[in-house]
C-alpha cells in the first residue's frame, strides 16, 4: 500500500551553514525517511524545510516551536536565559570541561534523568530531543597575554553570561557580536574578545586581534533541537521512535562537526599568521579562584523563580565529574 | 479622522491620545539614553547594562501604545486610487466598504489581543526577564500587557468607527443596489470558502492570499491590515489550526520589532525631523542651487545634489521625500518646472536617502546576511553618487529634450542670481557637522551604525537649539510627528513578516530560489531573474519585507555562485528601493502626497513623474550588478 504521510515543518533562524542546522538538513530530513522504510512503518515524513529565519528569527526561535509555527527547529537555549534556565547551566559554570562531545552526552542524560530539565522544554510546549554543543571558549587579543595580570585595564568583548566569566581579572566587559567583534577592536572600542575559534574564524578577526591564547573557559551547549508538543503527540509511535533517536544523533553529528572545524580553524590561524600560546594551568587555577560564585548565586535567583537550579547544578557537575572531566572548579560546592 | 459624535467617544479618543503621548515621549527618551550609553562608556569607561534589551523592549511598548491613535488618525498607510474616487462619486458605498473594513481590522486585533494574553499572564507568573541573571535583569510583563492593552484599544477604536459608519449608513437615504460592490465581497468570500472547505495545495493557497492582499490593498484597505489579514489566514489554513495563526500574530507583533536595531527606524525619523526644524535641507538646497543654478535644468541638478548631501545624515529615504517634498517642489513650481516633475524628481532623489550611507536598508541588509555594515556603508558610497549623477544628467537631458514634461527652465536661471552667497555656503557648516558626527563616529568607532540614529538626532537637535529653531511647540511637534510616522513602519514591519512567514510556510518563495538557482544561467541569468523580482515585488510590498522574504533564499544561491555578499548588498538595496516609486504601492509616493500642501496632484500623477528615475535607477542597478568592482574597490 501507498504509504501515509505526514507533513512536518523544520525550520531555523540560521542558514544550513552552521553546524546545528546543517545536520537537521543533511542528517534528520534524509534519515528519517530511510529509517520509516527500513522499519517497515507504513509511514513517511514529507519535510517542508525553512531555514535561515525566513519563518522567524533568533530572538524567537524557542516560540516558533512552543506555538507551532513550525513543527520542530533548532531552539538557540543560549538567548533563553529566563524561560530556559538550567539549560544555561553551562555558561554558568566557566573551566568545567573543554569537552564538546562529552557536553552534549551529559546534557543529553540529564534530559532523561533530571525531571527538571525535561519539564522545562514541556512548560514551552515542546520535547527536547537533542543538544548542540559549541567549542570552548579562547582568548583572541590585540596583545599577548601570559598571565591573568596581562587582562587588568583591558577591554574584552564578552556578550551575555560570560561577561561574568571576567569578573576578578580586572578586565572590562564589552558588549558585542559576532559581526561586530571585528571593528569594535579594529576601533580601539575593545581590545579582545573572550570567543569560541570556530565562530571567530570565519569573521577574520584574527586580523584586529592576532595573539590567540587558548583558555579554555569551557564548552557550552548553545541549543537543542526541539518538538512541538502537539505535533509530537499526534504522530505514530514509530515515527516518534525514529525522531527520538535522530535526537541522540543530531548532537554527535553537530559535535563531530564542531570538532573538526575547531581541528581546521586552529590549523588556519597558525597558517595566517595569528601566534597562538596557551595560557599556563597555575594562571588559569588564579583565574578561576579570583571568580565569585557565579554558579552558586545563579542558582539561588534562579530558585527563588521556583526552578530547582540547585539540583541541576549538583546534577550537572556530577555528571562531568563521573565521565572523567577535572572541573578547575567544583561549583556546586559553596563557597 | 473619524471625529467621536459621543462624549463617550470623545472620552475614549482623549485616552488614546494621552497613551500616545506616552508612546511618542518614550521613543524620544531612548535617545538619551542611548547617547548616555556612547558617553558613558567612552568617556568614563563605565557602559550602561541592558541598553540593547531596554530599547528592544521600549520599541514593543511604545509602537502599542501609539496603534489605537495612530488608527483614529488614519496614519496607517493605504493607496487610496480606488477608494478616493469611490469617496467622491458613491459616498453611502464608501462608507459600507468603510465599515466592512473596520470590522476586519477590528477581529484582527482582537485576536491579537486573545493571543498575547496567555503569555502576558506567564511572563508574570514565571517572573520572566529579558537580560542576563547577575548581571542586568529586567522584567518583561509590563511591555506583554501593553501589547494586550495596545491591540485591545485599536480593536476598540475599530469597533467605534465601525458603529459610526453604520449608523450613518443607516441615516443615510436608501440608496440603489450596486450589484458590483456586493459581487467583490462575495467573491472574496467564496474565495476564502472554497480554500476552507476544499483541500488546496500550499502553493495555491498562497497565490490566492497574495492576490486577496492585492485586492484589498487596491481597494484601499491599509496595508498593514491587509498584510496582516491574509498572513493569518493563510497561515491558520495552512496550519489548518487558527490556535497557530492567532499565536502567530501575536508572536509577530511581540518578537518582530523587538530589536536593537528597529531603534534606527524612530531616531533617523527624529534625526530627520531635527535637521527640518533646524532648515539645514533648506541651506542645503540653497547651497546647491548657488552652485548649480545657472545651468538648464539647474534647479533640478540642485535637488539632487541636496538630496545626495541630506543622505549622508539622514538613514530612510521617507525623510528625504518628506523634506524635500516642502523645500524643493514650492521652489521648483514656482520658477517654471511643472509639478508633475517637481515631485517626480524628488521621489526619485529620496532613493538616494537609503543608497547613500547611513542606510536603514543596509543595516537590515547587513543584519540578515550577517556581514559588517561598516562594509557596507563604505561599499555603497560610490554607487550613490554614480546614481545622483546620473539623476543630475538625466534632469538636465530632460529639461533640454523634453520641455513639455519638465516646464520652462530657463526661468530658474534668474532666480540663482544675487547676494547672499557667502552665507549660503556658510550655511553648509551645519550639514557636513552632522555627516562628520554620524560617518566619522561610526567609522571612529565611537558607536555602531544602530547608535549612530541617537547620535545624528542629538546632533541634529542640537543644531536646531543653536539656529533658535526649536521652541517648546516645535520641539513638541517633532517629537509627535516622529511617534507617527515611526508607528506606521514598525506595525507595517510587524504585519510584513506575518505575510512573510505566510508565505515560507507556503513554499512558493523556496521554489522562486530553486528555479533561479536550477536556470543554469549562472550568476547573468540569476542577476536578471533577481531584478525582475526585485521590481515585481516592489510593486507590491514594502522593501523591508521584501529583504525578509527573499534574503534567506536568495543568499545561498549567491554564495553558491561565488559572489561577494557586500556586492550582493548594493545591488540588492538599490534594487528594491526601485519599488519605492512604482505603483500601486510607493512609499517614497505615498510620503510625498501626504507632504504636499495641496491635493492638486493625484498619486497617478506623481507616479508618472517619478517613472523616468525608475527607469535610471534601474539602468544604474544593472550597471552596478554588471561591475562589482564600482562596489567593493574601496573595501
Ligand atoms: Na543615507
Ligand atoms: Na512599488
Amino acid at each position: 500500500a501507498e504509504p501515509t504521510t505526514i507533513k512536518l515543518t523544520i525550520a531555523s533562524s540560521h542558514s544550513t551553514g552552521l553546524p546545528w542546522v546543517g545536520v537537521m538538513h543533511t542528517l534528520v530530513v534524509p534519515e528519517s525517511n530511510k529509517r520509516l522504510a527500513a522499519m517497515g512503518s507504513p509511514y513517511r515524513i514529507r519535510w517542508v524545510e525553512a531555514y535561515g529565519g525566513s519563518l522567524y528569527k533568533y530572538d524567537n526561535t524557542l516560540e516558533a516551536v512552543e506555538i507551532g509555527l513550525t513543527d520542530m527547529g533548532w531552539v538557540g537555549t543560549l538567548w533563553e536565559l529566563s524561560k530556559l534556565p538550567l539549560q544555561n547551566v553551562t555558561y554558568y559554570t566557566p573551566f568545567a570541561t573543554d569537552d564538546t562531545r562529552m557536553l552534549y552526552q551529559v546534557m543529553n542524560e540529564l534530559h532523561d534523568e533530571v525531571p527538571a530539565f525535561a519539564a522545562a522544554w514541556t512548560e514551552q510546549n515542546q520535547r527536547f530531543l537533542g543538544a548542540s554543543a559549541l567549542d570552548t571558549y579562547h582568548l583572541m587579543t590585540n596583545f599577548p597575554v601570559n598571565s591573568v595580570e596581562d587582562l587588568r585595564g583591558r577591554k574584552i568583548l564578552a556578550p551575555g553570561p560570560s561577561a561574568a566569566w571576567l569578573e576578578g581579572t580586572g578586565a572590562v566587559p564589552v558588549d558585542g557580536g559576532l559581526t561586530t567583534y571585528y571593528t569594535q577592536i579594529q576601533t580601539g572600542v575593545a581590545d579582545g574578545v573572550l570567543t569560541i575559534l570556530t565562530g571567530a574564524l570565519p569573521y577574520r578577526i584574527h586580523e584586529v586581534a592576532p595573539y590567540v591564547t587558548l583558555v579554555g573557559i569551557g564548552a557550552q551547549v548553545s541549543g537543542a533541537m526541539s518538538i512541538n508538543l502537539d505535533t509530537w503527540n499526534r504522530l505514530p509511535g514509530d515515527v516518534q521512535q525514529v525522531l527520538e533517536q535522530l535526537g541522540d544523533e543530531y548532537s554527535e553529528g553537530v559535535a563531530a562537526e564542531v570538532i573538526a572545524r575547531y581541528e581546521r580553524a586552529l590549523e588556519t590561524l597558525r597558517e595566517e599568521g595569528a601566534t597562538i600560546s596557551t595560557l599556563p594551568i597555575e594562571e588559569k587555577r588564579k583565574w578561576v579562584a579570583g571568580l565569585p560564585n557565579i554558579a552558586r548565586s545563579w542558582a539561588e535567583a534562579t530558585e527563588r523563580r521556583g526552578i530547582p537550579a540547585i539540583e541541576a547544578l549538583e546534577s550537572y557537575m556530577n555528571a562531568i565529574r563521573e565521565r572523567g572531566a577535572t572541573p578547575l572548579r567544583n561549583w556546586d560546592e559553596p563557597g | 479622522m473619524l471625529a467621536p459624535a459621543t462624549r463617550f467617544g470623545q472620552g475614549f479618543v482623549s485616552v488614546l491620545r494621552w497613551m500616545n503621548n506616552a508612546g511618542v515621549v518614550w521613543i524620544f527618551a531612548l535617545m538619551f539614553l542611548i547617547c548616555a550609553d556612547i558617553v558613558g562608556r567612552t568617556v568614563f569607561d563605565s557602559p550602561i547594562r541592558g541598553v540593547p534589551e531596554m530599547v528592544a523592549l521600549s520599541l514593543v511598548g511604545s509602537v502599542f501604545l501609539q496603534i489605537a491613535f495612530a488608527i483614529v488618525q488614519g496614519r496607517l498607510t493605504r493607496s487610496d486610487m480606488a477608494v478616493a474616487p469611490l469617496e467622491r462619486r458613491e459616498p453611502e458605498l464608501a462608507n459600507d466598504w468603510q465599515a466592512f473594513l473596520a470590522a476586519i481590522g477590528a477581529v484582527l486585533f482582537v485576536l491579537m489581543a486573545v493571543g498575547a494574553w496567555p503569555d502576558f499572564v506567564r511572563s508574570v507568573k514565571t517572573r520572566e526577564f529579558a537580560g542576563v541573571e547577575g548581571l542586568f535583569k529586567v522584567q518583561v510583563w509590563p511591555v506583554k500587557l501593553l501589547l494586550v492593552v495596545g491591540a485591545a484599544a485599536a480593536a476598540l477604536e475599530l469597533v467605534r468607527q465601525l458603529f459610526a459608519r453604520l449608523r450613518a449608513s443607516f441615516a443615510a437615504p436608501p440608496k440603489p443596489a450596486r450589484i458590483w460592490a456586493e459581487a467583490v465581497v462575495l467573491v472574496l468570500a467564496l474565495v476564502v470558502f472554497a480554500l476552507a472547505v476544499g483541500e488546496p495545495t500550499e502553493r495555491t493557497i498562497g497565490a490566492a492570499m497574495i492576490a486577496i492582499a492585492l485586492v484589498l490593498i487596491a481597494l484601499g484597505m491599509p496595508i498593514a491590515l491587509a498584510l496582516l489579514a491574509t498572513g493569518f489566514l493563510g497561515i491558520a489554513l495552512l496550519k489548518n489550526d487558527v490556535g497557530i495563526a492567532v499565536r502567530t500574530l501575536s508572536l509577530a507583533a511581540e518578537g518582530t520589532i523587538s530589536e536593537y536595531v528597529f531603534a534606527t527606524v524612530p531616531l533617523f525619523v527624529l534625526m530627520g525631523l531635527f535637521v527640518n526644524v533646524s532648515e539645514i535641507g533648506r541651506d542645503a538646497f540653497r547651497a546647491a542651487q548657488l552652485v548649480f543654478g545657472r545651468i538648464r535644468g539647474g534647479l533640478g541638478v540642485a535637488t539632487v545634489a541636496a538630496n545626495a548631501i541630506f543622505a549622508a545624515i539622514t538613514g530612510i529615504s521617507i525623510a528625504s521625500a518628506a523634506i524635500f517634498t516642502k523645500i524643493a517642489v514650492p521652489e521648483m513650481v514656482r520658477h517654471g518646472y511643472t509639478p508633475k516633475f517637481a515631485v517626480g524628481l524628488t521621489a526619485g532623489s529620496s532613493v538616494l536617502g537609503m543608497l547613500i550611507p547611513p542606510s536603514l536598508l543596509l543595516i537590515i541588509y547587513g543584519v540578515i546576511a550577517e556581514v559588517s555594515i561598516g562594509d557596507l556603508f563604505l561599499a555603497a558610497v560610490v554607487p550613490g553618487i554614480l546614481l545622483a549623477l546620473a539623476f543630475a544628467v538625466g534632469t538636465v537631458l530632460m529639461a533640454i529634450f523634453w520641455p513639455g514634461f519638465v516646464g520652462r527652465t530657463g526661468e530658474a536661471r534668474a532666480a540663482a542670481d544675487g547676494a547672499g552667497a557667502g552665507s549660503s555656503l556658510l550655511g553648509m557648516l551645519p550639514v557636513l557637522g552632522l555627516i562628520v558626527l554620524v560617518l566619522g563616529g561610526i567609522y571612529g568607532g565611537v558607536f555602531t551604525p544602530t547608535e549612530a540614529g541617537a547620535a545624528g538626532a542629538f546632533g541634529a537637535m542640537c543644531i536646531a537649539l543653536l539656529k533658535r529653531r526649536l521652541g517648546g511647540t516645535a520641539l513638541w511637534d517633532v517629537i509627535r510627528e516622529t511617534g507617527e510616522v515611526s508607528v506606521a513602519i514598525l506595525f507595517l514591519i510587524i504585519s510584513a513578516s506575518t505575510f512573510s512567514r505566510m508565505l515560507t510556510l507556503t513554499e512558493l518563495p523556496q521554489d522562486m530560489a530553486q528555479f533561479l538557482a536550477g536556470t543554469g544561467l549562472g550568476m547573468p541569468g540569476f542577476l536578471a531573474a533577481y531584478l525582475i523580482l526585485l521590481v515585481v515585488l516592489g510593486m507590491v510590498l514594502d522593501s523591508t519585507s521584501i529583504l525578509l522574504i527573499l534574503l534567506p533564499l536568495a543568499l545561498p544561491v549567491v554564495t553558491e555562485l561565488g559572489g561577494n555578499l557586500v556586492w550582493f548588498g548594493i545591488v540588492t538595496v538599490i534594487g528594491v528601493e526601485i519599488g519605492l516609486l512604482t505603483p500601486p504601492f510607493g512609499l517614497s509616493v505615498f510620503v510625498i502626497k501626504s507632504s504636499l500642501a495641496d491635493d492638486s496632484l493625484s498619486l497617478g500623477a506623481i507616479f508618472a513623474g517619478a517613472f523616468p528615475f525608475v527607469l535610471i535607477t534601474t539602468a544604474v542597478t544593472i550597471l552596478l550588478m554588471a561591475f562589482p568592482a564600482i562596489s567593493t574597490f574601496l573595501l
